[in-house]
């Protein structure tokens, strides 16, 4: 990504303001004074709009006074400020010494409305420096809200505490009460503590951390483990609908996301979100928008990944994804393989031909060269996943190679799920079975680190092995 | 007492869940350990706009053809879910009651220990 090279540039140590960076989207920038700018920061935030969609600037809202200041930002393409409003010493809440503490807010509300007024072009954020006791802010951030503002920073500092923990559950509830549902609240970005805050606080103004977005139930696979297009599953939904697929279940499969709601959606998470995944009860890539979903997701700065069988990829598809693509997890796929051979591959799903094995093969091994001939080694990475089943828990060494063919960056050997009783045939049982499974997968898993891959939820090979084979470690 | 809760959580993961199962993996005691926090972290949208606030929880609270997300993630209901999966491991109604089984099959193990960490940080310094 483009912008991450804001970061590799700026010595972020040297930059006394501070900026915190979501990768694309948000640059937040803060600078000590707006009247004497220093040239660092004036780098600092030359380099965020160009690397960034949207660039905040933080400075004591003292300064509102001094609009050639402010209006030079609008020239640099300045798209947010936020106005740090200092509670510490009282110093903003009681400096005009009106004779009560209502009258303080009050001055900072009147002054927030009439900076939106003069500055429309402008994002307004209020950045709060904190008293020990927060509390009295809450009908504040209230009254902010009922104007029109939508996002707030609660600048706690250091390491949560029990007052303050307290203090902020009291008034996130009060603004969950009072109805202020499109706030958002931040902690500060730059506090490597903040997730520590948002879940100690119970902050549901920010603080979501991961998005699961189905999108489509279509699918034209039949893997034997599916709960809704394996062989056994079809049978057992059309066994009471007279050996047919009932409208209800016909219309479920055919069932996608409203594109629209889905953008919505994806534009109105919090930055606190760090990885957006893409499922379903089908194929997520069969929905038409899935590849511009993923582009969205990835403008906004989050992390993506997609739980495929990898066939409906096209080259133009793999040369947008490649595109999106960053470092280890940034983007990516868990394909949904199950077998290490075509022969295989169309045992576990009888509709399939040894062709759709070729074409997922050919899609992730694109994927990969794309990866390996970009100079910085970004891209799209992937984990080769097996549903491990009685069909295939003999030949896991197959697909330890297939991925390892592929370069997948993990494998995951996935114990097969028992949802209904049809499935129960599928799970692997009795000792000789387990016995020969435990030696297949042990081969599987000493290839596949021998090899450089991670193993995914390792801890399932482990008790594999330590009950069959009498061994822990893998 | 159920004889489920009486037994031995190294029990439960061998006797009750056959390895080779989806909840194979998970310890069967986790949640008697630690509190569920899935709701103020995680968020899962249907196809159909159902808004489900753990990935196999049976709850449906709300949908987007209806409501904005956030309103639905600020409601009372919503609230209720945190609030009652932020007592599991002192109530463990996920081993008794029919309603909260699926807990046994979580998939959001590391989401929730990460979240039990930092929970559990700044405490054990305070102690």
């Amino acid at each position: 990504m483009q912008s991450l090279n804001l970061l590799e540039r700026v010595d972020l140590e040297a930059v006394q303001g501070l900026v915190y960076l979501k990768p694309t989207e948000l640059c937040y920038v803060r600078v000590a004074s707006l009247t004497k700018l220093t040239s660092i920061d004036s780098v600092v935030i030359s380099e965020a709009v160009r690397y960034t969609s949207k660039t905040f600037v933080s400075f004591p809202i003292e300064e509102i006074n001094n609009p050639e200041k402010i209006l030079s930002l609008l020239k640099l393409g300045v798209n947010g400020l936020a106005l740090r409003a200092s509670y510490e010493d009282k110093k903003f809440l009681h400096h005009e010494r009106r004779g009560s503490e209502r009258s303080g807010d009050l001055d900072l509300i009147a002054k927030v409305e009439r900076f939106r007024r003069d500055f429309p072009s402008f994002e307004t954020v209020v950045e709060f420096q904190l008293l020990p006791d927060m509390r009295i802010l809450a009908p504040t951030i209230v009254r902010l809200y009922e104007d029109g503002m939508r996002w707030v920073v609660l600048n706690a500092e250091g390491e949560p505490d029990k007052l303050r923990i307290s203090g902020f559950r009291e008034i996130f509830e009060y603004l969950r009460i009072r109805g202020c549902s499109y706030l958002n609240v931040y902690f500060p970005f730059w506090n490597r503590q903040f997730r520590e805050w948002d879940i100690k606080t119970q902050n549901t103004f920010s603080g979501l951390f991961e998005v699961h977005i189905d999108i489509s139930n279509r699918c034209t696979h039949s893997c034997t483990f599916c709960g809704l297009y394996g062989p056994a599953a079809l049978e057992d939904i059309k066994k009471d609908n007279g050996g047919k697929l009932s409208s209800q279940v016909n219309e479920f499969m055919k069932m996608e996301i409203d594109s629209e709601h889905c953008y919505q959606i994806i534009e109105s998470l919090p930055w606190s979100v760090n990885i957006v995944q893409f499922g379903g009860a089908g194929d997520p890539l069969m929905h038409r928008d899935a590849v511009k979903f993923i582009t969205a997701v990835r403008s906004r700065g989050f992390k993506v990944s997609v739980l495929s069988n990898m066939e409906y990829l096209e080259e133009e598809d793999l040369l947008e994804l490649h595109r999106l693509g960053g470092r280890q997890d940034d983007l990516h796929f868990i394909a949904n393989v199950s077998a290490g051979t075509p022969e295989m591959y169309v045992k576990t799903r009888p509709r399939q031909t040894d062709k759709t094995f070729d074409k997922v093969s050919s899609v992730l091994d694109r994927l990969s060269t794309l990866r390996e001939s970009s100079a910085d080694g970004r891209g799209v990475f992937f984990t080769v996943m097996c549903v491990v089943t009685t069909i295939n828990c003999q030949s896991l060494l197959d697909v330890a190679k297939l991925a390892v063919k592929l370069r997948a960056q993990k494998l995951w050997f996935k114990p097969m799920e028992l949802h209904a009783s049809f499935q129960a045939p599928l799970i692997p049982g009795g000792n000789e079975m387990m016995r020969d499974m435990a030696r297949s997968l042990k081969e599987a898993a000493d290839y596949a680190l021998s090899h450089g891959l991670e193993l995914e939820q390792q801890e399932y090979c482990e008790q594999i092995f330590e009950r069959y084979l009498g061994e822990i470690h893998v | 007492m159920s004889d489920l809760v009486k037994k031995h959580p190294q029990e439960l993961v061998l006797d009750e869940v056959r390895i080779g199962v989806a909840n194979g993996d998970v310890p069967a005691n986790l949640y008697s350990e630690i509190p569920c926090t899935i709701g103020y972290s995680y968020i899962r949208f249907e196809v159909s706009g159902n808004i489900v606030p753990c990935c196999i929880a049976k709850h449906r609270i709300g949908d987007i053809k209806k409501n904005d997300w956030r309103e639905v993630w600020h409601s009372g209901a919503y609230e209720s879910f945190r609030r009652k999966m932020s007592r599991i491991h002192l109530e463990r109604f996920h081993l008794v009651d029919p309603e909260w089984t699926f807990c046994q099959q979580c998939s959001h193990v590391p989401l929730n220990q990460a979240n039990a960490d930092l929970l559990r940080k700044g405490r054990e310094e305070e102690k």
